[in-house]
């Protein structure tokens, strides 16, 4: 046991030791800074913190995760339900796919002052821009998840005659997962930036707010502070989906050739980057 | 099977449905015209502003600006990527980076930029070039760790040394992984171009975006929209070619 132990901080130690010295220099060289522009790192840690807990960067934290999940959802139920459709009706498929292809080319972030000046600043409008953005690489993987659905499964999904909503939920839905998480993680990338964005034209809360008012203010520690956190938040939440991620494809990790093979499946994730 | 033509007959029927769901959508007034202007305004503002001065100014801004960051990026990235991917300690020690680099947004970092470089084109770069450094790198790495064992034991009983190593086995080898990166790089890139003008009013379509939003001119914002879409196919398209032509042996060898 105590093997494993230390086998375990071994592995952390190898991992985290450039991180942890890149920190540590950004703290040593920055100590006794006096650019306005670049603060220590200790001043800034210290407003993060003082920031997070008793003024107001949390609230706006939880504000801005809040869109960001509901407009994510709204974008998960409608980009998976239509790329089933779509990735079935192949003809059809064939039929829409330029006018898709166009639609998902239109940078999302060109909508944001139309649709953010014309609703005004509730959640509303942002979780409408958010939802629109994410929408497009689901969508798409989801209709590429299911037309790589293996023909032997759906040869013998119609041998059986498998009822179709058994069929859509238990072949074409499991079969298409992979391609669909890997939607979802290009999707909460677009959403995080479409998140900031939409929070940086007319708003009054939201972490994309506290960082423009704040640089607006010059008050660049705060501003530091709070585009550090951004980036904290989007490092948290992909590691958390990352997990959330093998949980749900344990199934299809365990098969070694699929392992390699979605390598190569990255090539085709569409509207990959999600900046 | 629909035969070549009629397949692309029904596909314009498809654009044109869409076309018609908006026109439809502003008779009976279901959105507001602030947020969707009649079809046809726009369809006339997409002639009008291609004749106007600042269009080419504007497309050339954000594609020249988009390249500049792109190439930055891609120079910095693809070294980078091979040494990490040489050597699985580096890869190792670098992932927290880089996992946390990929997953910033850069939009994010808009406003310390302009604090620090002010709302300049030059700004725009570094910030394309952030956000295309990560993509690049990610495919690079995976490229070359990815080498087949045969390959690897043929060097190391040749004893290649590092530096063809480098040039003649192991980039090559990358290629069609960095190829994938360069393509998601410059959806990015132009992404990123159109979002920092948006934000930082510096010259390009972004910027005329929303400018005309702010003198209330929201057809014309539409019609700038219109290209920056056109802008993304044409990508795709140019990408679908390229690939074709330059990895062609790539795919040769994946058939055999």
């Amino acid at each position: 046991m105590r093997y494993v132990l230390v086998d375990f901080l071994v592995e952390l130690a190898r991992s985290i030791w450039l991180p942890v010295c890149l920190l540590l220099l950004w703290l040593v060289v920055s100590n006794g800074s006096t650019s306005i522009y670049f603060p220590p790192l200790a001043d800034i840690g210290a407003t993060l913190v003082r920031e997070l807990f008793v003024g107001d960067l949390g609230r706006n934290l939880l504000l801005s995760l809040y869109n960001l999940a509901v407009g994510l959802v709204i974008a998960i139920v409608l980009g998976v339900a239509f790329g089933l459709i779509i990735g079935r009706a192949e003809k059809f498929r064939r039929v829409v796919s330029p006018t898709l292809n166009f639609l998902r080319a239109v940078p999302p972030a060109a909508i944001v002052p139309i649709i953010i000046i014309a609703l005004g600043v509730g959640a509303a409008p942002k979780i409408f821009v958010i939802a629109l953005g994410c929408f497009w690489p689901i969508l798409l993987n989801t209709i590429d998840g299911v037309r790589g659905t293996s023909p032997a499964l759906l040869e013998t999904a119609r041998a059986y005659r498998i009822p179709s909503h058994l069929f859509v939920f238990r072949v074409s839905l499991p079969a298409a997962l992979p391609q669909i998480m890997a939607g979802i993680r290009v999707a909460l990338a677009v959403g995080l930036v479409l998140m900031v964005i939409s929070e940086f034209f007319g708003a009054d809360a939201g972490i994309g707010f506290y960082i423009t008012d704040a640089s607006t203010r010059f008050a660049i520690q705060e501003t530091w502070a709070g585009t550090l956190l951004v980036g904290v938040m989007g490092y948290v939440l992909s590691s958390l989906f990352l997990q959330i991620e093998r949980r749900l494809l344990y199934w299809y990790f365990q098969d070694g050739n699929n392992a390699s093979q979605r390598q190569s499946n990255r090539r085709r994730i569409k509207a990959g980057g999600g900046q | 099977m629909v035969a070549g033509y009629r397949l692309f007959f029904w596909q314009i029927f498809a654009a044109l449905c869409v076309v018609a769901l908006w026109a439809v959508s502003n008779r009976l007034h279901w959105v507001d015209a602030a947020i969707l202007p009649p079809v046809e305004v726009v369809a006339a503002q997409i002639v009008v502003v291609v004749g106007r001065p600042e269009f080419l100014a504007a497309i050339g801004n954000t594609v020249f600006d988009g390249l500049r960051g792109l190439i930055i990026g891609s120079v910095l990235a693809i070294p980078m990527g091979i040494l990490i991917g040489m050597f699985p300690s580096v890869d190792r020690s670098t992932r927290i980076l880089i996992d946390f680099g990929r997953s910033f947004p850069v939009i994010a970092l808009l406003p310390v930029l302009i604090l620090l470089l002010g709302a300049t084109s030059q700004m725009k770069v570094v910030a394309i070039a952030i956000a295309c450094f990560f993509p690049v790198l990610i495919q690079t790495i995976y490229g070359a760790r990815r080498l087949d064992p045969t390959i690897s034991d043929t060097i190391r009983s040749y004893r290649i040394p590092a530096h063809l190593r480098f040039f003649k086995v192991l980039l090559p080898a990358a290629g069609p992984y960095i190829g994938t990166g360069l393509r998601i790089a410059s959806t990015v890139a132009i992404l990123v171009s159109v979002g920092v003008e948006i934000v930082s009013l510096t010259p390009g379509i972004g910027r005329e975006i929303a400018l005309a939003r702010s003198y209330n001119e929201t057809a014309t914002a539409y019609a700038y929209i219109f290209f920056a879409g056109l802008l993304g196919v044409l990508l795709t398209v140019l990408w679908d070619r390229l690939e074709a032509r330059l990895l062609g042996w790539h795919h040769r060898s994946a058939v055999e």
